[in-house]
Parts: C-alpha cells; structure tokens; sequence
C-alpha cells in the first residue's frame, strides 16, 4: 500500500517536471530575425524579392524590401508564416502559408527567399552579433 | 570543562552564541581589511549611548507581563513632540533639552495610560495589538506633521509646502548636549560621550531602584504569576499601567537622548521600525519574553549595535558588498522569532 | 429558546457588521467629496477584485484552524516573486510563464509554509506575532537570496533583470510578456472595457475549492482544532500535523495569489511588492467584516471593495478637503493599520470577556 501510494507521489512529481518542461520549451519567446536577401543553402542559391509583407503565428506583418533586415519575436518552437510577395504598386501577387520548427539559437535568422524557393528548412545562420 | 561549555551554551542558547562570536570574529577581522578598531570601538559606544535608554524602555512591560513592546513607536512620538516643541519655543542648550523631556514626560503619561488601559483589554495578545498601535500611531502622527500650526522657519518645509520637514537638524538647539558633557577624546578617532553613559547609567539605577520598591516588586509578582499576585491582594490591572506608561515614558526620553546625538529628528515615517532592534536587542542581551534585567540591557546594546557598527565596515571591505542591511534584518528578526519560540508554553 | 425581536435583529446585525457599515459611511462621504465619476469607481473595482480576491482568499484556511490572521503569507508571496523572477529571465510568455512561475513557486512555498507551521506549533498562542516576524525574518533571506545569489549562484542570463554591478535583481521588474496572461486568456469586452475573464473563473473555482474542502475530514479537523485544541487532540486529531497543513496550503495559495496580483499590475517591485500583499490583504479581510477567528467568503469580496474604494478615493478626497493630496495618502496608511489594530483589539477583548464569564460561572457566582 505505502509502496503504491510513494509510487504514485513519484509519477505525479514527475508529471509535475514534464509539464514544467513542456511550457519553458512551448512558452519560450525568441529573438528571430527576418531576412530577404540573397541566400545559398546546400549549393542552391536563393533571389530576394523585390517587397514581401510577412506574418508569424498570424501576428502583426513585417514588410521588407529586398535587402532588408528586421527583427522580430516569437514564442515556441514551431511556427506558421505567411508571406505576400507585393509588386510595385503594393498589390499581393502571391501568397504562400507555411509551417516550420525552430529549435536551434543558432540558426536565428528566417530566410523569406529559402521560405519562397522551398528550401528545406527557411532557418539560416544568424548575423553575428549585433 | 565541556560539560561546562555545554551548560554555558544551554544557558546563553545558541543564537547568542553564534552572534557573539560573529561579532568577536567581527573584530578580529576589522585590522586585516584595514578598518580602524579604535574608530569602530568609538561608534559602537556612541550608539550604545544613543539606543541604550530605547532598549531600557522594554524591561517594565517585560517585567509585568506585558511581552515585548512593539508599541515603542507611541512613546517615541511623545518624545518628537516634545523635541518639536521645545525648538518651537526657540529653547536653545540645556534648557531646550530640558523642556523637550518636560513637554514629553505629561505627553507620554497620558498616551501610557491610555495605551495600558487598551492592553488591560487584550491580555494575551498584547504583542500583536501593540505592533498595531505603533503603527497606526505612527501614521497617524504623519497626518498631523503636516497639520499641527508649528511656524519656526528651521522646522518647515522652504516654499511651496507646508507642514514640518522629514528631518529637522537640532544643531544650534542642544545638538550632543549629553554627549560632550565630560566627553572624552583619545587620539583622532576614539570618543566616549561621557555624559550619555552617565544619563543612561543614572536611567538603568532608577529603573533598578524602582523594581526594588514595593510597587516594583508587585509588579515583577504580576508578571511571574498573576493569579497569585491577585490573591496577595495586588491590583493586577495597575500595575500593569504603571508599567506601560513607565516604558511610554523611557521611549520618550530615549529618543531624544537619541536625537541629540543623531543631530536630527526624524519625523513622519522615522520611528516606524524603531521597536525592533531595541526588541531585538533585549533579547540578544539575554532577557527572554517574561524576564529582563539592567545587564540584559546593557549586553544586549553592546552587542547588538556593535554588530550594526561592525558589519557594514568588515564586510563590505571583505566582500566589497553592502550586506548589512540584510544582516541586520536576519540577526533582529532571527532573534525575536527565537525568544518567541523558545518555550512551548500557551499564556492563560 | 426565546423568538428575536425585530429590533434585537437589527442591533445584532449592526453590531456584528459595524466595521463594514462604518467604511460604507466613510466612503459614501468621500466619494462624493474626490468627484471621480461612477464608472471610472466601478471599473476601478472591478479590476482591484480581480487583482487582490485571490490573495485575501488564501488567508480563509488558517482562520478556520484557529491560528488567526496568517502574516506568514508573504513567505508564499515571495516564493511567487521567485517563480516570476526566473521565468522573466527565461523569457517564457503569456500563460504559460505564469504557469511555470506557479510550479516553480510551489515546492518554494510549500518548504517555507511547512516551516512556517512548524515555527508556529512552537508558539501556539501568539501564532500572529510569530507569523509576522517570521515574515520579517524570511524577508531578510528573500533578500539574500536576490540580491546576492541570483546572478552568482543561480545564473540570470537577462541583463535587463541583473543590476549593473553583475549580480542580483533589481529593483523594479517588467512583467510585460506576462502582463495580463490570465486576465485575458479568455478575452471578453463589455463597452469599452476588457474583463479579466480569466482571472474572476480563477477566483471562483477558488472559492469553490474553499466550500468544499471545509466539508472534506481535513477541513472538519481543522475546523475542531480551531474550536478546541485540547478536546481535538483528545479526540485522535492529529493536532500539530493538521496545523502545518493549513499553513502549507495558505502559503502556496498566496504564492499563487501574488502572481495572480502582479500579472495583472503588470510591473514587480522586487524588494517591496511582498511585504505591501500581507499588510493591504489583512486589512481588506477585516474591513470585509472578518474577525480573527471567523472569516467567510462574502467577508473577502465585500473586503476587497471597501478597502480599494477608501484607497482610490482617499488621496484626492484628502486634496479637496484640505488642500494636500498627502493628507489623504497618510490618511489610507493610518485606515489600513488602525484597522488591524482594532480588529485585533476587539477581538482580544471579546475573547477576554468570554474567559472571564466562564471563569465566574465556574466558581459559581454567575
């Protein structure tokens, strides 16, 4: 009976450590940076487009002309996105939603144009620091 | 001779123990960080003298039963409005400290008697309700700062503001009055205020004396044994006020022996916390919850204000730190919770 | 038995509730008198209930035990504030850092309050004053614990938290991310005016854990002990367990009240905060009508209301009346520590009288 009942206690604590985990991993904000610019992933190269407007976790829009760099933040590690590539006149001209994970602090930096050309994963190494 | 140290250690307990040495270590440590003994020795003394007679005002209560007396703040108000006052009436050397004490001692009578009255009510729960009375008095008193019609320009705030200032300075009125009476100075750095040790010592004989009168002792009988001092025919509920406004009225006077060597007088939210070191002090000097003494007072002051003296000095040249606050806090309390805890025994 | 008079009726409704009546009439004069407007009161109320019930909430269980007003519940406070400290380092959001704020705070408090109750076992009898230094004492240790361990010991990586000398908090902590996490978890508009939804679900499955846990075997034990030790211990109560009991559940529940209180201000005071949570929750309790030995729920929310209402009035009623806001600042300061102080000192006295009576009727002159 003690041994059921010191059993029980033991799963309830680490219940207790699993969710603790789980809302640090899923309740964490980051600093992700947004970027659209030239881009070479795995020997394949990437073009900016000229102006995107782009939206995480269905937030408030960035726009970025092409070069542009900004910054931005997210909470958790799997995000969805929405980028609008706009012509000259601020026209959407093509939409396209999409999801992806992020875990690493390294790979900092969302990519709109390895996002456009389906690369494999749009995260690509951070600027050095700033 | 262990077994000797063992019944030294249950007699003093062990929080004694530990912050005597702790300051005793306090004083070895202060040559090697370059802090200069003699200068510390003179601080610790000066505020001996100035938080001596504070401490005192615990011992009545303590003797009669009435527990530690949170309420310090109320005498100590007293005692401000007789500081105030006197600097009012431009009363300036002996005669200004004189009148702030005669001001104060009525004042701080009729406020003991009320006060004694209120905690006749409460028997048993006299700690808590006086904690409470400090308080609300304090504040209180912080309303009336503000109103009360004193004029002289020293006191009151320059333009734009009325009521009196936060601190008034009594430099010009009876700044170390006590103090440089028969002070003595012993190279640039040692100085022992001659005339508050002699103040103070003339306060620790009348309180002696006083607990060996007749009302005294009956007093002490209530204290230890109140069903018996009643059926000796004692009036339990009297000498519970005479003791009451008799620790009113110390607080009174210490804080202005407090003032005239501070230099100024803290009004407003100033003696919101002043019962606890001089509690915690008392304490330290050995008293417990239902019996103090004069030595109590005076190890309990050493003690207590050495290690306010010594800790911001060592330790912040040893850890490059200001931790004396927090030690301050942790030492006074840890204290007060150990005398509060120390016997199980349910007061009827 | 003898049927009550409608006049009896009266009397004893009025003496039993003087200290709300009397705030009742004290308000009914200053509001007027401070000229704020009906609705910017009622939405003032409406969020400060939101802000302080639970906190007051979590003084309930002790008073049922008969170990009064617990002013150790800064000691659950402060673990809250520690659970907050860190999550706002680690930069967890929303509801969710709230919540991880909750779990860190948790094994924190229920530590302090086994302590706290074990303390307390030691000083049957004066458990108030005890509770209150002892909060005092833990204050010191919070304190060492902030501002010298986090940062050196216990790695703060955010310098935004750290104090420009590298280690400890500072003083003042901006909950932003955390701001209003629960209050709009379930968002909810009336007019113009957000309603902490959230929040008032919280409070009332709070208080509905309070009604039922006082028909549970526990909460009926407390309830003998808080009767009558002696005659509980003699009955098989496990008297000095279920005390600690009732402690550990009132610091936890204050700790999970503080974060309730600061995810709604928005902004923390590292070294402040807890000690303003134990004082202004003790005094909403007993202005609500508690004594120190019974206290009810309606006692809570009526508190809350009476309380803050003096509190947002008080300063500019003050203004126009004599000229200085500050009169009406000391003003609420002095309201709030009289108030205790005659809540305790009735409370005493009426005990006292109690004792006295059957004293006599013991000797047999009654």
């Amino acid at each position: 009976m003690m041994n059921r009942r010191n059993g029980v206690r033991i799963l309830l604590a680490a219940a207790l450590v699993l969710l603790g985990v789980y809302l640090f991993v899923s309740g964490k904000q980051h600093q992700m940076f947004v970027d659209n610019m030239a881009v070479e992933i795995e020997g394949k190269a990437y073009a900016p487009e000229a102006a995107v407007r782009v939206a995480f976790d269905g937030g408030e829009p960035l726009e970025l002309a092409s070069g542009d760099r900004d910054v931005t933040q997210v909470v958790g590690p799997r995000h969805s996105v929405k980028v609008e590539v706009l012509n000259e006149s601020g026209d959407v001209v093509k939409t396209l939603e999409g999801e992806f994970r992020w875990v690493s602090t390294k790979k900092g930096m969302f990519s709109v144009p390895a996002f456009l050309g389906g690369a494999p994963s749009p995260m690509i190494d951070s600027p050095v620091a700033e | 001779m262990n077994e000797k140290l063992k019944a030294f250690i249950e007699e003093a307990g062990w929080p004694r123990v530990i912050i005597g040495l702790f300051l005793l270590s306090l004083f070895v440590a202060a040559p090697f960080v370059r802090v200069r003994v003699d200068a510390s020795i003179s601080d610790t003394l000066v505020r001996f003298g100035m938080n001596g007679i504070l401490v005192l005002a615990m011992v009545p209560m303590i003797q009669s039963g009435c527990g530690l007396n949170f309420g310090l703040p109320l005498g100590i108000i007293a005692g401000l409005l007789g500081a105030v006052t006197s600097i009012q009436l431009n009363l300036t050397g002996v005669l200004g400290f004189g009148a702030a004490l005669g001001i104060a001692i009525p004042l701080a009578v009729v406020f003991g008697i009320a006060y004694g009255l209120l905690l006749n009510r409460v028997k048993g729960d006299e700690m808590m309700i006086a904690t409470y009375v400090g308080f609300s008095s304090v504040a209180f008193m912080c309303m009336m700062w503000l109103m009360l019609p004193y004029t002289s320009p020293n006191m009151i705030w320059g333009y734009g503001g009325s009521g009196l200032r936060t601190t008034i300075s009594v430099e010009g009125y009876w700044l170390h009055i006590l103090s440089d009476f028969l002070s003595i100075q012993i190279g640039p750095y040692l100085y022992i205020p001659t005339g508050m040790f002699l103040f103070f010592g003339l306060m620790c004989f009348l309180m002696w004396a006083f607990l060996h009168t007749k009302t005294g002792t009956a007093m002490t009988a209530v204290g230890s044994n109140p069903e018996f001092a009643r059926a000796s025919g004692i009036d339990v509920n009297r000498m519970r006020v005479i003791s009451v406004v008799l620790s009113t009225v110390l607080a009174a006077i210490g804080i202005i022996v407090y003032q005239q060597s501070f230099g100024f007088i803290q009004l407003y939210m100033g003696p919101f916390y002043m019962a606890f070191p001089a509690v915690a002090a008392i304490l330290l000097g050995g008293a417990s919850v239902h019996k103090a003494s004069m030595l109590n007072v005076v190890i309990g002051t050493l003690l207590f204000q050495g290690i306010l003296t010594m800790t911001p000095s060592v330790i912040n040249s040893l850890l490059q730190t200001d931790m004396s606050e927090v030690i301050r806090i942790v030492v006074s309390n840890g204290m007060i919770l150990y005398a509060l805890t120390r016997k199980v025994q349910v007061k009827r | 038995m003898k049927a009550y008079t409608t006049k009896e009726k009266i009397q004893h409704f009025l003496i039993s509730n003087a200290v709300p009546i009397i705030f009742v009439v004290m308000s009914a004069i200053a509001i007027p008198l401070s000229g704020f407007s009906g609705t910017y009161l009622v939405q003032e109320m409406l969020i400060r209930l939101a802000r302080n019930s639970f906190l007051v909430l979590s003084l309930i269980i002790p008073i049922v035990a008969g170990m009064g007003l617990n002013f150790g519940m800064v000691l659950g406070a402060m673990a809250g504030q520690i659970g907050l400290i860190l999550v706002s380092d680690w930069a967890v959001v929303g509801m969710r850092g709230l919540l991880l704020a909750a779990l860190i705070g948790t094994p924190i408090s229920v530590a302090l309050g086994y302590i706290c109750g074990a303390v307390l076992n030691r000083a049957k009898g004066r458990e108030m004053v005890t509770s209150y230094i002892l909060g005092f004492f833990v204050n010191g240790i919070y304190q060492l614990t902030v501002l010298y361990a986090f940062g050196k010991l216990i790695p703060i990586s955010n310098a935004e938290l750290v104090l420009s000398r590298g280690y400890g908090i500072r003083n003042a902590i901006n909950l932003a991310g955390m701001r209003h996490g629960l209050d709009y978890l379930i968002p909810l508009r009336v007019g113009n005016l957000n309603v902490p939804l959230g929040t008032y679900l919280t409070i009332a499955l709070f208080c509905l854990f309070i009604v039922w846990f006082r028909r549970t075997k526990l909460g009926q034990d407390m309830r003998a002990i808080g009767q009558d030790m002696g005659v509980a211990g003699a009955a098989g109560i496990p008297v000095e367990k279920t005390r600690i009991i009732a402690i550990i559940i009132s610091t936890v529940l204050a700790c999970y009240g503080q974060i309730i209180f600061l995810q709604n201000i928005g902004t923390m005071n590292t070294y402040n905060s807890h000690d303003q949570a134990g004082m202004f929750a003790i005094a909403a309790l007993l202005i609500g009508g508690a004594t120190v030995s019974k206290a009810t729920i309606p006692n809570v929310f009526v508190g809350v209301i009476l309380f803050h209402l003096m509190f947002v009035v008080s300063p500019m009623a003050g203004k126009q009346l004599m000229g200085q806001a500050q009169i009406g600042e000391y003003f609420r300061v002095f309201v709030s520590y009289g108030i205790i102080a005659i809540s305790l000192a009735l409370h005493a006295w009426k005990r006292q009288k109690d004792r006295e009576r059957a004293r006599r009727s013991l000797r047999g002159e009654a």
